[in-house]
């Protein structure tokens, strides 16, 4: 389901929807104890995955992660995605 | 003249069920008549480009890969490694996996089904009636080219993968919604793609241009449901899609017009992905279109009824069976939709056991279901679809199906049964075959006549 881009992104509350996000939409029953410290790439979040995760992020938040952000350090955890996706917000959205 | 032939054992469908049924079988003795629609054995590995070998494995923490069924998954599985077809077992995430390459297991197939005295191939050769008396099946229609072929086999396994011989044969099948079964995969094989293309960060690079290019419009939408692998051979990578019916139209995995609206879509998406990975990425400028699939891999369709269900809460908590066979390890791998698969992984990766009831078709005493048809809840069938976890049903059905050719009065009760399967799964060590068991018939490998 798409949802309206969110207009104002909350930085405090980012963490814990992007953690919800990947648990409704990318990796079902992730363990009890995931959080935003555990490990994407063994939960399994793919490349494939990264893309769908690119366009949610963009339908929820309206932060569309340029080329540039796409880095293993980035996506090894939800709290470093989310200092990412900070970052653009920060930098002006990041959607051209 | 319609040919007429009888068999022990006839196996309907050539993938890995049906290999291995077919092996199985034969080196206890039966006569095994092999029939396949495709020109090679395989299936899904051969035919529809799958190029992993899922569910050999244990889920486990630790490094290390473990053997998850002795016996023909393992055998299979070593001989594809030996011939140069396959380079692992690989580790990707949580689960341990062997890449292979579709052509060698096509040949490993060919050769292990060769070397097995008793077994004869028929290819280009499709299950077109099935007809029971008194909950048996009586007879089998092979359809090749306009030719038609009667056999008469004292059991059955089903390895159609779509239950097709227990459709034919009335008896209880099901279907999950069109709406929720899981969505068939298309897959291709590019050339001349750099040899770093998909290495280390330049996989998230493809990721990012592929996503692009679809905000951009210079891709459908559906090529959302696209990833990329490279293979162990230099400049080869697959492109696999998850597919949609075009047009809103309804998934029906039986229905002819909608196969074929599905194979024209995938190529059409495939050559659109191939064109704009030429055009837009770095490593793609030289690659082509190699191979299409001889078909579109379809991952769930219709399944038996069975004496025993496999429930979706029996792979969740890792369910043990008196009567178990095989052992399913491959995580709940939901593929509902085309944005990439979702895992749900077993309670303390625990194995599932697969019990012989659910490989029996309920109501047809000689009729056994091997592979991804077998008894199954849409969410634990998909687990249990992969080719690992069908090879080990199949050498399951495949000695079941040679015990009750044997004597038939063996299916009359399964747990027995079952603990004979379970004692008679090699682990390399083949025990002696039996002799003949139908006194007076010539061998089906002479395709004889009466």
């Amino acid at each position: 389901m798409t949802v309206a881009p969110t207009a104002i992104l909350d930085p405090s509350r980012l963490e814990h929807d992007l953690l919800r996000l990947v648990r409704e939409h990318l990796l079902d029953g992730l363990d009890d104890d995931f959080d935003a410290l555990s490990s994407l790439p063994d939960a399994g979040l793919d490349s494939m995955a990264i893309m769908q995760l690119l366009l949610l992020i963009e339908d929820r938040f309206g932060i569309w992660l340029p080329e540039e952000d796409l880095t293993r350090e980035n996506f090894a955890c939800i709290r470093s995605l989310t200092r990412a996706v900070t970052r653009r917000h920060a930098a002006g959205g990041g959607t051209p | 003249m319609t040919r007429q032939l009888r068999c022990d054992v006839l196996v309907a469908g050539g993938g890995s069920a049906g290999i291995a049924a077919a092996v199985a079988a034969a080196r206890r003795g039966a006569r095994v008549l092999l029939v396949e629609w495709h020109g090679t054995l395989g299936g899904m590995a051969t035919a529809a480009l799958v190029h992993s070998v899922c569910g050999l494995y244990l889920l486990r923490e630790e490094p290390g890969a473990v053997p998850a069924n002795p016996g023909i998954a393992t055998e299979f599985a070593a001989r594809l490694i030996a011939a140069g077809g396959a380079v692992g077992p690989v580790r990707m995430g949580r689960v341990d996996v062997l890449p292979h390459r579709p052509p060698m297991f096509a040949l490993v197939a060919d050769r292990i089904v060769a070397e097995a005295s008793g077994v004869q191939t028929w290819l280009h050769a499709a299950i077109a009636e099935v007809a029971c008396t008194a909950g048996r099946v009586e007879r089998v229609v092979v359809a090749c080219r306009g030719e038609r072929a009667e056999i008469e086999p004292a059991v059955v396994v089903d390895a159609t993968g779509d239950a097709s011989v227990a459709a034919l044969a009335d008896a209880a099948v099901e279907i999950e919604a069109a709406a929720r079964l899981q969505r068939p995969a298309y897959v291709v094989l590019l050339a001349g793609v750099a040899p770093d293309a998909l290495e280390g960060e330049r996989r998230l690079q493809v990721a990012h241009r592929i996503t692009s290019g679809i905000r951009a419009g210079r891709l459908p939408a559906a090529a959302r449901g696209a990833s990329l692998r490279a293979t162990q051979v230099p400049g080869e990578a697959y492109v696999t899609i998850d597919l949609e019916p075009p047009h809103g139209a309804p998934y029906h995995p039986l229905d002819p017009s909608c196969l074929a609206a599905l194979e024209v879509h995938g190529r059409e998406l495939a050559f659109s992905i191939a064109d704009f990975l030429r055009q837009h990425v770095d490593g793609f400028g030289g690659s082509v279109v190699a191979a299409l699939p001889a078909r579109v891999g379809v991952r769930e369709s219709r399944r038996v009824v069975g004496e025993r269900r496999i429930e979706t809460a029996d792979v969740e908590r890792g369910a043990t069976f008196p009567d178990s066979v095989a052992l399913a390890t491959w995580p709940i791998e939901l593929r509902e939709q085309t944005t990439g698969p979702r895992l749900r992984y077993p309670r303390d990766a625990r194995p599932t056991e697969i019990p012989l009831r659910a490989l029996r078709a309920g109501g047809v005493a000689n009729l056994f279901v091997a592979g991804r048809c077998i008894a199954a809840s849409h969410e634990a069938q998909a687990s249990l679809r992969v080719i690992g976890t069908c090879l080990a049903t199949g050498e399951a059905a495949g000695i079941a199906a040679a015990l009750v050719a044997q004597d038939a009065g063996a299916a009359g009760d399964t747990a027995a049964l079952a603990a004979l399967v379970r004692a008679g799964r090699g682990d390399g060590v083949l025990p002696e075959p039996r002799a003949p068991v139908r006194g007076g018939a010539s061998s089906a490998r002479q395709g004889d006549r009466r």
